[in-house]
């Protein structure tokens, strides 16, 4: 063994090493969802963002140009009062990325992708930080497995394409968590990075509201012991980074918001401000319809075995095989980090010697652990809206990913032991395992494509199982997207469509992107047009029925299909001559 | 500024920041020794569940039947089928590919049928060897596969010979509509050729070309295709109860046979209530006379879905008579009230 001192250069590298294979991961992610998106219809949330970052992008382009009355509350209303229901951060980047590389660098074609744009960069960095995690914790085996089982996962790569918040919720979420993680190493560096990623998480999406929840718990348990021994002696001392959460995460959240900056928390007249506005949307949200084994759930108590059940048939299984694999092993050591169960085995001696101090006390095992049950707890609640499918749970993926990732790490191990010296590359066991390992998500992920939403594992037998059983079939109307080239094929001259659950603004879009014929008009009732499509959710099904009454035809020229499924039914009005 | 945030913070954990070695294993999880004999390979279980969930989902999408196959069923079903036959598919979900690969075989009457007592054969194109819940109990009789359609021919064991289907008549001369508001009695004028207008999701069932109008704009008789709890369209006669008064639709001369039977419901979003849990309206009352004498009632009341109902007019069987529908409700409100029915 070299007892030499690596150079600087071998140093540097080893440092970057990491970030270089992240990155690596991240711009990889970014080009093949690039690649893809054109494919990819524009969902009815994104037609609002469209329109909410153009807005924004306006404001920012006189901020540019020094406007004088930019940031007065008569320019600030005007631009920022879209959409002020979600937090600015996104569709600021959205807008910007329009702004800068469609329209005034011309670096980006097509519309659609330039506000597409941040989103998908977000999803390639969310798998950056759970290769770091994963990494950092544990190793490289499981950091790169943790970032392909995520990146994955069908319905991640679906949402990973649009300009909405919910990939880039679930990275900031992964985000704040492993600067959170570091921090515990001590140190302001990390305590402070934790309270500015926390504020970013607060200004992309409201499920941020649930991470201080998670650290606090995260603390208590895994340093119950001393917190009990501190409060004997009257001390009661926080983690920095705690502290940098609940100052830097405010001023983040109100800076980079500007509707936030007059009224925040009452108007002049004494009446509630725009906090409680925006709390108080999310807090009294409509339920929606979302059907779940054969049932449409439109209000309480909706089924507890929702979010566990989409999980089941929706993330791939042997994604979810290895990440109780990955817990299983970890078990005992979650148990072990819980130092707060010290309080109570210190009373009993006989339960003592069944506890050994872990050697890293970080609560690394529970961080993984809570990071994936916390996003999933208010589904807990039968009272919660199960509308968002499983997005609205993302950020419980990258935890569960890194769960598989040691799973993963553990089958390649008993793989090595077995192989050991028989084999002549000590990599390629490993490697090879990976890669029969990765196959069934990778080709289901690229299966799932462009009906990502219609897309359901093997467990449940595909997308036609899922029909059988009841499952959501899609919903925000993005799939007109895959009926374009029929459209450019057959309809006539100026035809009208009646667009059922796709907005105009996503018409729009697929218009302005060059990809639908621009004669071709969206129409509003179901009897107004040439054409009239359904996209078929069990709740819709009585547009179904109003056409038919409409044309007075139930028959349908064209049916969308995924796996032989009904996606988008096309009617067409018989032309009398 | 680092020795004050020192101070303040709970501390350092003990910690190894070097990332492990890619061949260590992970902490738990490593035995002290390689293990022998035949068990230390069990662990290749998981690669096999990936090759088996590999398989499972190419096994999938090869069971997809194709185009080809729907087009071969539609050939051959247009050559066997009689006049009156039912053309159908199971699973229900693949009704939208019937549609349109049936669409010469399948009228609106038999796409949004109240139910399939009334015929006598069915020509079930099926996949995945699912069932259809309108054919429970019926015989098959042949089965012929293409591709991965399977069509049956499905034998009714007792199918009704209906005499007058009363949604086939909503239209003068055949029917008259009146609303009584007490002692107040006003006949419904008649108006076909309307524009049908509006729709889209939450906006109901959609009235028709043809209708009587009575009042408000939902206040008409008129045939409309309903959704019901089952999410299925139901062809029905329009009815909405009003408040304090009875809609009345007659029929005249109506051959009578043994029985009249129908069914009646109420439009989904209108039944199931609001998303707070408000009950939208109460119970509706379908009333049916024959020269003016009752023969039947039955009551709606929310989450009954599409009811049926079935009333004995033996006595009356075989002659013709004036055939009345009353509907009311105690509470009226968003009661989108639909019946149907025949005589057999």
């Amino acid at each position: 063994m070299s007892n030499e001192t690596p150079s600087r250069g071998a140093r540097l590298f080893a440092a970057l090493r990491p970030h270089l294979i992240g990155l690596t991961l991240c711009v990889v992610y970014v080009l093949i969802l690039m690649r893809t998106a054109r494919y990819l219809g524009f969902a009815r949330d994104e037609g609002f963002y469209f329109h909410a970052a153009r807005t924004y992008a306006g404001w920012f382009d006189a901020v540019l140009q020094h406007r004088p009355d930019v940031f007065t509350r008569p320019a600030v209303d005007a631009a920022w009062n879209v959409n002020h229901e979600h937090p600015s951060l996104m569709k600021s980047l959205f807008g910007l990325s329009w702004l800068f590389l469609h329209e005034k660098w011309h670096l980006i074609r097509q519309e659609s992708l330039a506000f597409r744009l941040p989103g998908m960069v977000m999803g390639g960095i969310g798998l950056w930080f759970t290769y770091l995690f994963g990494l950092r914790a544990w190793n490289h085996r499981v950091g790169l497995f943790a970032a392909l089982a995520l990146a994955l996962m069908p319905r991640v790569f679906y949402h990973a394409h649009l300009d909405c918040f919910d990939v880039p919720v679930m990275t900031m979420w992964v985000a704040v968590l492993y600067c959170y993680w570091r921090a515990t190493e001590g140190g302001l560096r990390w305590a402070i990075a934790t309270g500015l990623m926390w504020g970013l998480a607060l200004e992309t999406k409201h499920n941020a509201w649930f991470v201080p929840f998670l650290v606090v718990a995260h603390f208590l348990v895994t340093r119950g012991r001393e917190i009990f021994a501190d409060a004997k002696g009257a001390k009661f001392p926080l983690p920095l980074s705690l502290v940098a959460m609940a100052v830097l995460g405010p001023l983040v959240f109100v800076a980079l918001w500007p509707w936030m900056w007059f009224d925040l928390l009452h108007t002049a007249d004494g009446r509630p401000g725009r906090l409680s506005e925006y709390v108080g949307f999310h807090l009294n949200h409509a339920y929606y319809n979302m059907e779940f084994l054969g049932y449409n759930w439109f209000r309480p108590p909706f089924p507890r075995t929702y979010s566990w059940g989409m999980i089941l048939f929706t993330v791939p299984g042997i994604t979810l095989l290895l990440a109780v694999i990955g817990l299983a092993l970890q078990l005992r050591r979650a148990l072990r980090e819980a130092t707060l169960l010290d309080v109570i085995v210190d009373r009993v001696p006989a339960l003592a010697r069944l506890r050994t101090p872990v050697g890293d006390q970080r609560g690394t095992v529970l961080l993984v652990c809570m990071g994936f049950l916390v996003p999933l707890a208010p589904w807990f609640s039968s009272k919660t809206p199960i509308f968002g499918g499983t997005k609205h749970w993302f950020p419980a993926y990258p935890f569960l990913a890194i769960m598989a990732g040691l799973g993963f790490a553990w089958v390649a191990s008993k793989l090595e032991e077995n192989v050991r010296g028989k084999v002549r590359f000590a990599w390629l066991p490993a490697t090879a395992l990976g890669a029969v390992l990765v196959l069934p998500a990778l080709s289901q992920t690229a299966h799932s494509h462009p009906f990502g939403l219609s897309n359901y594992t093997p467990i449940v037998g595909g997308a036609p199982g899922a029909a059988d059983v009841g499952l959501n079939r899609q919903f925000w109307g993005f799939t007109t997207g895959s009926l374009v080239p029929w459209f450019n094929e057959h309809a006539p001259q100026g035809a009208g469509v009646y667009i059922h659950d796709t907005t105009y603004e996503s018409w729009d879009m697929l218009q302005r992107d060059g990809y639908l014929r621009e004669d071709l008009r969206p129409v509003w009732q179901v009897g107004e047009g040439r054409y009239a499509i359904v996209h078929h959710e069990l709740h819709m099904n009585e547009v179904d029925y109003q056409i038919w009454q409409a044309y007075q035809s139930p028959a349908t020229v064209e049916v969308l299909t995924y796996d032989g499924v009904p996606i988008v039914s096309v009617y067409e009005r018989a032309v009398t001559r | 500024m680092v020795a004050l945030a020192a101070q303040f913070d709970y501390g350092p954990r003990p910690v190894s920041t070097e990332p492990s070695e890619p061949s260590q294993a992970v902490e738990e999880g490593a035995p002290p020794d390689a293990p022998r004999g035949r068990g230390r390979w069990w662990f290749l279980a998981v690669p096999a569940v990936a090759l088996v969930e590999l398989f499972a989902e190419w096994v999938i999408e090869a069971r997809v039947p194709k185009p080809e196959h729907w087009r071969a069923a539609h050939d051959h079903i247009a050559r066997a089928r009689r006049e009156g036959d039912l053309v159908a598919s199971a699973p229900i979900w693949t009704d939208p590919l019937a549609r349109m690969y049936f669409r010469d075989l399948i009228a609106m009457r038999d796409a949004a049928r109240p139910d399939a007592t009334r015929y006598a054969r069915a020509w079930v194109a099926t996949i995945r060897g699912r069932e259809h819940p309108d054919f429970r109990g019926w015989r098959e009789e042949r089965a012929t596969s293409f591709g991965r359609v399977n069509v049956r021919l499905l034998v009714n064991p007792a199918p009704a010979h209906v005499l007058y289907d009363f949604v086939d008549h909503v239209r003068p001369p055949d029917a008259t509509v009146e609303r009584l508001d007490g002692d107040n009695r006003r006949a419904c004028a008649f108006q076909g050729g309307n524009i049908v207008a509006g729709g889209g999701l939450g906006q109901g069932a959609l009235p028709g070309p043809e209708r009587y109008l009575c009042g408000e704009a939902w206040n008409y008789v008129g045939v409309t295709l309903i959704e019901d709890m089952e999410h299925r369209g139901r062809r029905c006669i329009w009815s909405h109860p009003v408040q304090g008064g009875v809609m009345v639709t007659t029929f005249e001369n109506v051959p009578v046979g043994r029985k009249l039977h129908g069914h009646h419901g109420i439009a989904y979003e209108a039944e199931r209530g609001d998303d707070f849990g408000n009950d939208l309206g109460g119970p509706v009352e379908l009333r049916v006379l024959v020269d003016g004498r009752p023969v039947g009632a039955s009551v709606h009341h929310d989450n009954e879905g599409w009811k049926g109902y079935e009333f004995d007019t033996a006595a009356y069987a075989g002659t013709s008579h004036r055939v009345s529908f009353e509907v009311r409700s105690e509470r009226a409100g968003m009661r989108h009230y639909c019946f149907e029915g025949d005589t057999r």
